[in-house]
């Protein structure tokens, strides 16, 4: 069973989000600020992180810096899940190293359809 | 060529050709016409003068001729024989009549014409046969002599020959000589002449009167040859010396009927005017000339005066013009140059023309125009200032819009992330979602509903209270009744969370005129924030009577905002503190201190805060009484 771990500030969000994962079948453990996350990315070793950018506590780019940095934990792929529009900062984002970006509201099937592709699961 | 010149050298030409152009002319015309009119009275003087002499002249050469004719008709002389043969005795009487007549014309003188002595003038009488032989003389020398025999084939036929005019080398004596046929008295053919030779000085004497001529004029006459024979006025020894050969000359000889020439050049070629008399029988020329010079000299002095009084005229015009133009021109110059400095932007010129006329006008309506233009752009340039920062203003304003359209959008999506993720799951009938799940999910749905619903009236809100467009219902309210309000409506939730809340007047009655429920829902906004932020401690909310303000206060004793929070705690969208990240249920919208700020501001007033980290945090608020 693939580990996912949610970075999102909202609890209601991580929550439906870790509702939405694990009724489709993924261990999803969440954190709800840049501190809790970081731990939690060295601690579980997640398969794929669903990171959300605007985070208290740092940030979700310092979760991303960090993440990459670390020989543990750097190969572990990201998506961003982000209400943003600043196109800069989803450019920037996009060349450090993630695997893709989802804008808030996201479509269930289609995040799936992302994650499965990055973990190589053929349905 | 006027349209390249500028203004004041046109103004200058065309006032100087309109005045000296027919100054100029009209001085010319009288000149001209002046010297015209002088030429034919003085030709016509000359004429007289000339005409006076031609009579005098012809009188004394008839008064010659008539002696000679007397002579020639005495008895004596009709005696010589046509054949030339005089016996010794007529020719001794011929000589003893000739003698006697000779010394009484001598002793007894004819005056007929005028002052000239005509007995004097007579030099000798000599007497000749028709063989040109001199049989009779007054100089007894010359009997015997033979004469040239030319003249007698003349007589023959004209009776009367005026043989000419003589000079003596010697004695410088001149000499008319006349010749006489004489006819036999018995068979009246030709039988001998007459020789009578007279002194000429009195054509000198006639000649030589220069009345009427000035100091230039001369009359002469000229024989056929061309010689002067009388004495010139200006060359010494002129007589059959001085070779004349001038127009006049060529004309009195050429016979022509053309109008004679009044004006040109005489023997010294000098300009002259002159007038010629032909005397046919003499074959001389009588010419009566004058200088040009002297002639036209009133003329000449009228020009020079002329010349002095239109250039002194020329002058004075000059220099009324250049006044003239001066006045003229120079209000339009000083106009034209503070037209350029008001062109450059210098709205301080003023001109002054000093007259009162249209220029003046001008001027003043000139000052007028760049008084206004001034006034206006100055308007204009403060307009363009305002406008200028106004339009930073709208700048800064839209896109500070831009940020709060893109801050909702951002806000806005994590509820909808959240439902639509609910309702996603609740719809897909291949998962198994049990009961729990659904209601989980469904509460959740519901929950950010309502956060979407409160944070879009929160925003209409805020937008109602930037555009101005809400209205204060000011009544006189108790400001410790609002107070006494706020703490009964947060009573059950303070106990859930264990906190004290209470309030505190500075007297029981504060009164002022506000929207209550506006200062409910700022009380309310306040407190709301203390509560979801204390943990432990207490709220008081507080009003104090400052004369004519009321200051607010909510106080309380949670974490304390840190320094560089501070500052955003009034913008829009802003959260801050952990506490509010770990309980969902307390999950703000983030407008409600920018609403309370609106709020305040509303009533005139400010809002503000101080806070330190760990102790606790003290917002205030303070309006006016009454409505200023």
């Amino acid at each position: 069973m693939y580990k996912i771990l949610i970075i999102e500030d909202d609890v209601d969000l991580a929550t439906v989000l870790q509702m939405n994962l694990v009724s489709k079948g993924f261990d999803v453990f969440v954190a709800h600020d840049a501190i809790q996350g970081t731990a939690s990315a060295h601690q579980k070793k997640p398969d794929l992180i669903i990171l959300d950018i605007n985070l208290p506590a740092g940030g979700g780019l310092s979760i991303l810096n960090n993440v990459k940095a670390s020989v543990n934990t750097k190969m572990i792929p990201i998506i961003i899940l982000s209400g943003s529009d600043d196109e800069k900062l989803i450019h920037d984002v996009l060349h450090g190293g993630v695997e893709d970006y989802i804008k808030k509201p996201y479509d269930l099937e289609d995040l799936c359809t992302r994650i499965n592709h990055i973990l190589h699961i053929e349905k | 060529m006027l349209k390249k010149l500028k203004l004041r050298p046109k103004f200058f030409l065309s006032l100087v050709g309109i005045s000296i152009i027919p100054l100029v002319f009209i001085s010319l015309f009288n000149y001209f016409h002046t010297k015209v009119e002088l030429k034919e009275s003085t030709v016509a003087n000359l004429r007289v003068i000339n005409d006076s002499r031609v009579a005098h002249i012809n009188q004394f050469i008839q008064l010659r001729q008539e002696q000679a004719k007397e002579l020639a008709g005495t008895y004596v002389i009709r005696q010589i024989d046509p054949q030339g043969a005089n016996t010794p005795r007529t020719v001794q009487t011929l000589q003893n009549d000739i003698e006697s007549i000779y010394s009484e014309i001598k002793k007894t003188p004819r005056s007929d014409y005028q002052d000239i002595d005509v007995s004097s003038s007579i030099s000798n009488i000599s007497v000749w046969d028709i063989h040109g032989n001199i049989i009779a003389n007054t100089n007894r020398l010359l009997i015997g002599r033979k004469m040239p025999f030319k003249f007698l084939n003349i007589l023959y036929s004209k009776g009367t020959y005026f043989l000419g005019f003589e000079k003596d080398s010697l004695t410088n004596e001149k000499f008319l000589t006349i010749l006489e046929g004489v006819r036999n008295w018995q068979t009246g053919e030709y039988s001998g002449v007459v020789f009578l030779k007279s002194h000429a000085n009195v054509l000198d004497e006639i000649t030589a009167s220069r009345k009427g001529l000035g100091k230039t004029g001369e009359t002469y006459i000229v024989n056929r040859s061309g010689l002067m024979i009388t004495e010139s006025r200006f060359v010494k020894d002129a007589i059959l010396n001085l070779n004349v050969k001038t127009e006049a000359i060529d004309f009195c000889f050429s016979g022509t009927e053309k109008d004679p020439p009044e004006v040109y050049k005489n023997y010294k070629g000098e300009i002259v005017l002159g007038v010629q008399k032909y005397l046919p029988d003499q074959k001389w020329c009588v010419v009566t000339e004058i200088s040009a010079e002297e002639a036209f000299d009133p003329v000449t002095a009228f020009r020079n005066r002329i010349f002095v009084v239109s250039g002194c005229l020329i002058l004075l015009i000059l220099f009324l013009v250049h006044v003239a133009g001066l006045a003229f021109v120079r209000p339009i110059l000083q106009i034209r140059d503070a037209s350029f400095k008001v062109a450059r932007g210098n709205y301080e010129v003023t001109t002054s023309v000093d007259s009162e006329d249209e220029l003046f006008d001008l001027s003043r309506s000139f000052n007028q125009m760049t008084k206004v233009l001034g006034s206006t752009t100055a308007q204009l340039k403060e307009k363009n200032v305002i406008l200028e920062k106004q339009k930073e203003e709208l700048k800064k304003l839209n896109e500070l819009k831009s940020e709060f359209v893109s801050m909702v959008s951002h806000e806005l999506r994590t509820p909808m992330a959240i439902i639509k993720g609910s309702l996603s799951q609740l719809g897909d009938e291949t998962l198994e979602n049990t009961k729990e799940i659904k209601s989980r999910l469904i509460t959740i749905s519901l929950k950010n509903i309502k956060r979407l619903t409160e944070m879009i009236n929160n925003l209409l809100d805020l937008s109602k209270i930037e555009a101005g467009k809400i209205e204060l219902n000011r009544q006189n309210v108790n400001v410790v009744s609002v107070l006494k309000e706020v703490c009964q409506a947060f009573e059950i939730k303070a106990k859930e969370s264990k906190i004290e809340i209470r309030y505190r007047a500075s007297s029981d009655e504060i009164n002022a005129c506000i929207d209550r429920d506006k200062i409910i829902q700022v009380f309310i906004n306040l407190v709301g924030n203390a509560i979801k932020f204390t943990a432990k401690g207490f709220i008081e909310v507080s009003a104090e009577d400052k004369e004519d303000h009321v200051l607010c206060m909510v106080e309380d004793s949670g974490p304390g905002i840190s320094k560089e929070d501070l500052q955003k705690v009034f913008g829009k969208f802003q959260q801050f503190g952990h506490k509010a990240v770990s309980d969902p249920s307390i999950k703000g919208t983030g407008l409600g201190l920018s609403i309370s700020k609106g709020l305040v501001e509303l009533h005139g007033g400010t809002i503000w805060l101080e806070s330190e980290v760990g102790v606790g945090t003290k917002f205030m608020f303070i309006f006016p009484k009454e409505v200023s």
